[in-house]
């Protein structure tokens, strides 16, 4: 007897299902012989936030961005900070049908220039992402994805055509970290990191450091190394702070001398954009000219002082071109 | 009642309990007796599936949206 088996090729783990299973994401269903998402248009969040909340720190500063999410993730971190959305089943939040015409009417309604998909894991609603992308771009909107990267090269090169800016994170440079911590791998991550590059698509990367878990010296050398060597000096990263949360409640949170230490680390290797994440007042919230060392956008959490930049994205005071999207 | 009814009666109950009995016994060791063929334990696993997953949709009150990025397999047999 044949079955109607399938086999997802959205993401690294290639889910084969039978008739009426779903993936490890837990939103993709096999129903008679075909492919399914349960949560097209079906959000379980939708804000209106700050830019630099993704973080999103060279690409439209102080702008507001609309941002949507739903149920599901194709990763099983320990210290997920939305572990009630993306470790839930699409049936078990409480969602609110927004369709993509929708998503760009609100986005349009509320002033905001862009859309941002978020807060679980776009991969695992790739189809909703992509026609609402479609769309809002149509419409002058720009296109977010904060996400973890854990995606097969073609959809993600597919996703990039409508793509302008991501924040990905780079958990850990360690493939027994991605394996233990995250339930996930390290290599499709990182192929999928240079991918997105190449596609053209504006990049800033998140490493969110853990005591004891990804701290050490020696990791954040070859971590930076390899953003170095892949990547180049100038993109953003984001080191974040972490906080107890989920299944790692019995950790501390990352100690200021941590995120300090990986930041000077990070210069020290070379790169020329290195920022400290949920610290607010730590001077490495601001960007400094890598040119004459002058504070060129000052920043205190979500909120931005002084802008030393002309519209171009060149230091007021030196004219040194600051790569980004800055209009 | 006569004794002769009280009999009949009691003779019938005990009747029902024993083949109440044989059938629970039956019913108990009948799968492992004759086991369902590999075809018929995949179409009872995906029956059971197909109740979680409607009432699931349901419950969600989800709508099925075609997904893009995957191939149908080609397996004979069950698992």
């Amino acid at each position: 007897m044949a079955t109607k088996q399938v086999q997802c090729l959205l993401c690294p783990r290639h889910c084969e299902l039978r008739e009426y299973e779903r993936g490890d994401c837990r939103v993709r269903v096999n129903v008679g012989g075909e492919l399914h998402t349960l949560v097209w248009a079906e959000a379980c969040s939708a804000n209106i936030d700050p830019m630099e909340k993704k973080p999103l720190f060279h690409f439209l500063p102080a702008t507001w961005i609309f941002s949507i999410a739903t149920a599901g993730c194709n990763l099983h971190c320990k210290f997920c900070q939305n572990w009630q959305l993306s470790q839930s089943n699409p049936e078990d939040t409480r969602n609110f049908r927004l369709v993509p015409a929708d998503v760009v009417a609100e986005a349009k309604a509320s002033g905001c220039g862009s859309v941002a998909y978020t807060y679980s894991e776009p991969v695992v609603f790739y189809e909703y992402v992509k026609d609402t992308a479609r769309l809002a771009r149509g419409e002058g909107l720009r296109n977010v994805l904060v996400t973890a990267a854990f995606i097969d090269e073609k959809p993600l090169r597919e996703l990039c055509q409508f793509i302008d800016a991501t924040n990905t994170d780079l958990k850990s440079i360690r493939n027994e970290y991605y394996q233990e911590i995250c339930d996930g791998e390290l290599p499709p991550v990182q192929r999928a990191i240079k991918t997105i590059q190449q596609e053209g698509v504006w990049q800033e990367l998140t490493y969110l450091i853990i005591p004891t878990l990804n701290d050490t010296d020696e990791e954040f050398y070859d971590y930076f190394h390899w953003v170095l060597d892949e990547l180049g000096p100038d993109i953003p990263l984001h080191l974040s702070r972490f906080y107890p949360t989920y299944k790692l409640s019995n950790l501390p949170p990352t100690p200021t001398s941590t995120l300090t230490r990986a930041r000077n680390i990070a210069l020290e290797v070379g790169h020329n954009y290195v920022y400290v994440g949920n610290m607010p007042g730590h001077p490495g919230e601001s960007t400094y000219c890598p040119g004459c060392g002058a504070t060129i956008i000052r920043r205190r959490g979500y909120n931005i002082g002084e802008v030393k930049l002309t519209a171009e994205g060149r230091c007021l005071f030196c004219g040194r071109e600051i790569p980004g999207v800055w209009r | 009642m006569s004794r002769r009814l009280q009999n009949i009666i009691g003779a019938f109950t005990l009747l029902a309990i024993i083949v109440s009995v044989v059938a629970l016994a039956w019913w108990a060791i009948y799968d492992s007796v004759f086991p369902p063929t590999p075809e018929e334990r995949e179409a009872q696993l995906t029956e059971e599936r197909k109740d979680q997953f409607l009432k699931a949709l349901e419950k969600g009150n989800l709508e099925l949206h075609p997904a893009e990025h995957w191939k149908p397999l080609e397996v004979e047999g069950g698992d």
